[in-house]
Order: structure tokens, then sequence, then C-alpha cells
């Protein structure tokens, strides 16, 4: 039986809190179930017709879907959950910018050495993948170098499309840089590069290292202001950095 | 392997990308010659056996657009205002504008969206009872010009506008053709609405008395042959009529098989003339047309014939009149000659003239008053 995919899961407790839960097989449906009863219940027992309290209802109906949605897709994720026993502290930085350019930083700090941390993240066919849209990465070469193109199959919301992108830059040992760019003319699609960097913090007893992530893009969409697509990218962000402190 | 010893099969390997075709002898750096994006030979993962050809993607979209647009364009132009220029000019411009600026650039294809744009848009408003099925055909052939018209427009402010620097232009343009039907409505009901009567007046020279002829009227419900195809298109199926017509003030009721019709007689000289007018309308195309009066005209001739003049009076609400007015005629014209075939019938039965089939002569005349 194949895995539950995080997006379907994400839908399905979207358009019926629990329902996700139960199509990752877990008891947590029981819960999310009782919830719906309990809200319907309650807006049966209110029974009003007064906007106000409609929209009010309506409003905690999706949160409620919201919330199961993000718990049923935790739930899928494959990765198992290191973040107690792991200490690794992240960051996620978003300068202020101006104009179309969009910029974050994400810092992790592992307590374990380069060395060890580099293994990971020069394995990009799965470092990469440790992200909240990438889904499949595909080398056109078998040998990783500057230069080697990749496709990165995205899943964004049950929404499956192909990205396509370049390393630039590949240090060894200390890092690389890629580009994720989109499937078509240039100037649309989100188009930016990641640089990583892997770096020794100190003379830590026991050692520890840091992992810096920096996405450097043009914000291209003429219908979304670029500040809402900062707020969007720090809160990709956020969530890439939970998915890495799960993983490493 | 192959099914033929001797004989490997050619399966032909494209790009992930740009979908072009991939040349697997160019052996020192497998890449895609048009848009570079590299491959793997020894890895299937890297490209693709057969074309996705997302030809959709060029015209769905915008054709889509379009016919939800002129749906709910002419529906909500149908409902809050006048049937004019917005309605019947303005929506179909505004469906083959979006057709020709939001797909391919082709005008032929162009011209083929806009041609299947006109029955999307039509049936559906019938099916939702927006319209009648004969309303809805006359819509459609209304329609053909202004779409096309429209999509030569979209074509050209396209090509205008793909030189510009306007980032916004592949969309901000759409959203002033959607509001275009929109906005000439808001326009059309502030200015000052004109009534405009239409006569029709329909003539048939009989063998047979001026007394014959009188005997022999009959309104249109009364008719036993059966009616002309527009005619069972255009109206309601007659049923029957009760009432009579023999003095001044009384009161005819003819009932169809979607609504009714009351007639009051207004005038009759006997053997001469007999005119009514309608007190009551209920036939489903009261926002079209308002039936006012008519008449029956019957003048002698020099030989002992007669000829009679069946006249009809109606005020129009569909506009422009120069579209509407050639269609109107057309519909009574046919109305009036079905109802002088039903009397020459009946008023020449008794002689024993051989049957010959009278042309009737047809007149028009209109009339526009500001209200």
């Amino acid at each position: 039986m194949s895995e539950p995919n995080k997006w379907s899961a994400f839908l399905l407790s979207l358009a019926a809190p629990g329902a996700g839960q139960l199509y990752a097989r877990s008891f947590w449906c029981v819960p999310w179930f009782c919830s719906v009863a309990l809200f319907a219940i309650i807006a049966g027992v209110t029974s009003s017709t007064n906007f106000g309290v409609v929209t009010l209802q309506a409003v905690l109906f999706a949160v409620l879907g919201l919330l199961s949605a993000e718990h049923a897709k935790r739930l899928c994720e494959t990765t198992p959950s290191q973040l107690r026993r792991s200490g690794i502290v992240s960051r996620v930085e978003l300068p202020p910018l101006r104009g179309r350019t969009v910029k974050a930083r994400i810092e992790l700090d592992v307590p374990y050495d380069r060395k060890k941390l580099w293994s990971t993240v020069a394995n990009l066919s799965e470092f990469l993948t440790i992200d909240t849209f990438h889904e499949q990465v595909t080398m056109m070469r078998p040998e990783v170098r500057a230069g080697v193109d990749f496709v990165l199959s995205h899943n964004a919301f049950g929404v499956r499309f192909r990205r396509f992108g370049r390393i630039l830059r590949w240090e060894e040992g200390r890092g690389y840089s890629f580009s994720d760019l989109p499937n078509g003319k240039l100037g649309v699609g989100f188009p930016h590069v990641f640089f990583i960097r892997v770096e020794e913090i100190g003379d830590r007893m026991p050692p520890a290292s840091r992992l810096t992530i920096e996405v450097r893009g043009k914000w291209t969409s003429r219908w979304i202001p670029a500040a809402l697509g900062r707020w969007w990218l720090y809160c990709v962000c956020r969530e890439h950095a939970r998915l890495l402190r799960k993983a490493l | 392997m192959s099914e033929f010893p001797g004989f490997s099969k050619v399966v032909p390997h494209y790009c992930l990308r740009c979908q072009a075709f991939l040349d697997f002898y160019n052996d020192d750096d497998p890449s895609c010659d048009e848009c570079g994006l590299q491959f793997d030979p020894e890895n299937p993962a890297t490209f693709v056996q057969s074309r996705i050809y997302l030809w959709w993607k060029y015209w769905l979209p915008g054709f889509f657009l379009a016919v939800v647009s002129g749906i709910i364009s002419y529906a909500v132009c149908l409902q809050t205002g006048e049937l004019g220029i917005a309605l019947f000019v303005a929506v179909p411009i505004s469906v083959g504008a979006i057709i020709g600026y939001g797909t391919h650039p082709n005008i032929w294809l162009s011209l083929l969206w806009g041609v299947i744009a006109v029955p999307a848009i039509v049936l559906p408003l019938v099916s939702l009872n927006f319209a009648g099925f004969f309303c809805g055909l006359t819509v459609g052939l209304i329609f053909f010009v202004p779409v096309l018209f429209g999509a030569i427009m979209g074509l050209i402010l396209r090509a205008v506008l793909a030189r510009s620097k306007w980032d916004q232009r592949w969309f901000f343009p759409l959203v002033f053709i959607i509001a275009l039907p929109y906005a000439v409505q808001a326009i059309e009901c502030r200015l000052p609405r004109r009534t405009e009567v239409g006569t029709v007046r329909t003539e048939l020279h009989v063998n047979a008395t001026p007394q014959e002829a009188w005997n022999a009227i009959m309104f249109y419900e009364e008719v036993e042959h059966s009616p002309p195809w527009l005619l069972r298109l255009a109206l309601p199926k007659p049923i029957r009529s009760v009432g009579n017509k023999e003095r001044e003030g009384e009161i005819v009721r003819c009932v169809y098989d979607r609504g009714y019709l009351v007639k009051r007689i207004s005038r009759r000289e006997e053997d001469r003339l007999l005119a009514f007018e309608v007190v009551e309308q209920k036939l489903h195309f009261e926002r079209d047309v308002t039936l006012l009066d008519g008449s029956f005209q019957i003048t002698p001739s020099e030989d002992g014939s007669a000829s009679i003049v069946v006249t009809t009076r109606y005020e129009r609400h569909l506009s422009p009149a120069w579209l509407w007015q050639p269609i109107e005629n057309e519909v009574v014209h046919a109305l009036h000659e079905h109802v002088l075939e039903g009397m020459r019938r009946h008023a020449e039965q008794p002689s024993e003239a051989p049957y010959q089939p009278k042309i009737p002569r047809r007149h028009e005349t209109q009339r526009v008053a500001k209200r």
C-alpha cells in the first residue's frame, strides 16, 4: 500500500475535518469527527439566522477545517519526528526589501559536525525533497557537479507541476547553489535561486555546525503584491525549516 | 524485445521541458536542441516518450471566459433594463473581443471560436429560460456579426498592446472588455426612453363580394388550416377564441397554449371595417412587444370583388429598431397572410371559380414618440 500523499490529506480534511486523518490511517480522525459533530450540534442548537452569527459560524468552521488540514498533512510526513531530542535550532529571516526582489534566509544549528551534515546536504535527490512543495528530483546526469540540470517535480496543494533547475556552483564540503525556474517564458513563475552553505560553529564540544539556506528571487506575479509574496515566502520558509528540523 | 528479429522498434524521445524531439546520437553532451535542457539517454526519467500537447491552454481559458461572460452579461442586461444596444450589440462584441484577445492569436481560429461561442451561449440561455426557442434562434443569428467583429477588434487590440510595455496588458483590457456590456447598459438606462409604435398592414384581393369577405372575417385563433413554420416557432399555439364580434364593445378572449389575449371590438361598420384593441396581453413576449390594436378593412373593387386590409399596431420594446423591425414585420406579415388565407378560403368557398393563389401586398409604417 502506497504512502498517503500529504496534500491529498490536506485537501480532504479541509473539505471535511477528520477525513484527511482517516486517509492517513490515524485514529486522530475520531476526535476531529467528534469536533465537527459538536460544532454541528452547537450550530443546530443556536440555529440563528442573524448574519453576524452565521458569518462567525462559517469563519469558525473554516478555521477548524484549516487546523484539521494542517494536522492531516503533518501526519502524512514520512520523516519521523525528532524535534524533541534533536536540539536543532532554526531561524528564518526576511530582510526588508523594496521592489520585486525577494530574499529569505533559513539558518539551522545542528549538534553534529560539518562532515556529517554535508553528507546529508550533498545528497541532492533526498535533501531537496525536504521541502514544502518539492516532491521529486530527477538529475539529468549521473554525477553531481556545477552545470548539471535537474527537474524539480512540485506538488503544491495537490497540483503537480515541473520546474527546472541547474546546479550553478558546487564547492565540495562547503556548499552549492542551484536555480529553480518555471517551465515557460522568462519573467513569470517566480524564478529563484537557492544558496546552500554548510559551516562549523566555532570549536564547540560536542561539535556543532550550521546549515544556511538562502533563497533569492524575483516576485513576478502581477496579481499579488510583492509584499504579500514576501510574507508568503516567509511562511514557506518557516515550514521548510520545520521540515528540516524533523529530517536532519 | 522487438516483435520481428533484426528490427528494433524506434521510439521517439522528447524533451521534458519544451517537448522538442531529442537527438540520441549526439553523444558529447546530450541536451535538447531547442531549450538546452540536458537529458541522460540511459535514464528514462530524464525524457518522455510521447508529447503532451497542451493545446487547450491556448484557447480554452479565453473561450470559456467568453462564454461564461456572455451568458452572465446577457442574463444581467435582460433582467435589469432595456432590451437594446447593450443586450444585442455590446454583449456579442464583448464575447468576440474576449475570444480575440484571450485566445491564441490566429484570425481564423478566433473566428471559428466566435462561431462556436454563439450556440454555446444561446443554448444555455434557452435552457435556463432566459429566451424562448425562437428568440434564442433570432438572438443567435443577430449575435454572429457582432461576435465576429468583436473577435477581430480583440485581435487588433492584442496586436497593438503586444508591442507596448504595459505590464498589466495581458489581463487589464479583459476587465474592460468584460465590463463593456454593463457600462453600455448603464448608459442606455440613463438615456430618455423612446416609445416606438410599429404598424404592419397586409392586403389581399379575394374573388368574393364585400359581403362574403365581411362574413369571413376571423381572428388568428379561428383559422382552421395549419400555420406556417415561422408562426409555429414564433407564436404560442392558439387553442380557442371565446366571445363575439357582433357589436362594438364586445370582448373576445383568445386562449393560447402559453397564455391569452383579450380584445375589445372598438369599431364596427357593417361590410367595411372591424377594428379592435388589445386590452390584455399575456403571451410570454410582453418584454418584446405590446400589441395595441388592429383592424380588418374591406374595400370593394370595381369588378364586384373585394380587397381585405389587415392592420396590426404594436409597441416595440426591442431596440435598435433597424435590427428588429424587419424580423417583426416578417412575423406579423406571416400572421396576416395566414389569417387572410383562412378568410379567402372561407369567402371563396361557395363560388365555383378555379383556385388561384393570391399574393398579399405588404405595407409597414413606424412611428416614434418620446416617452
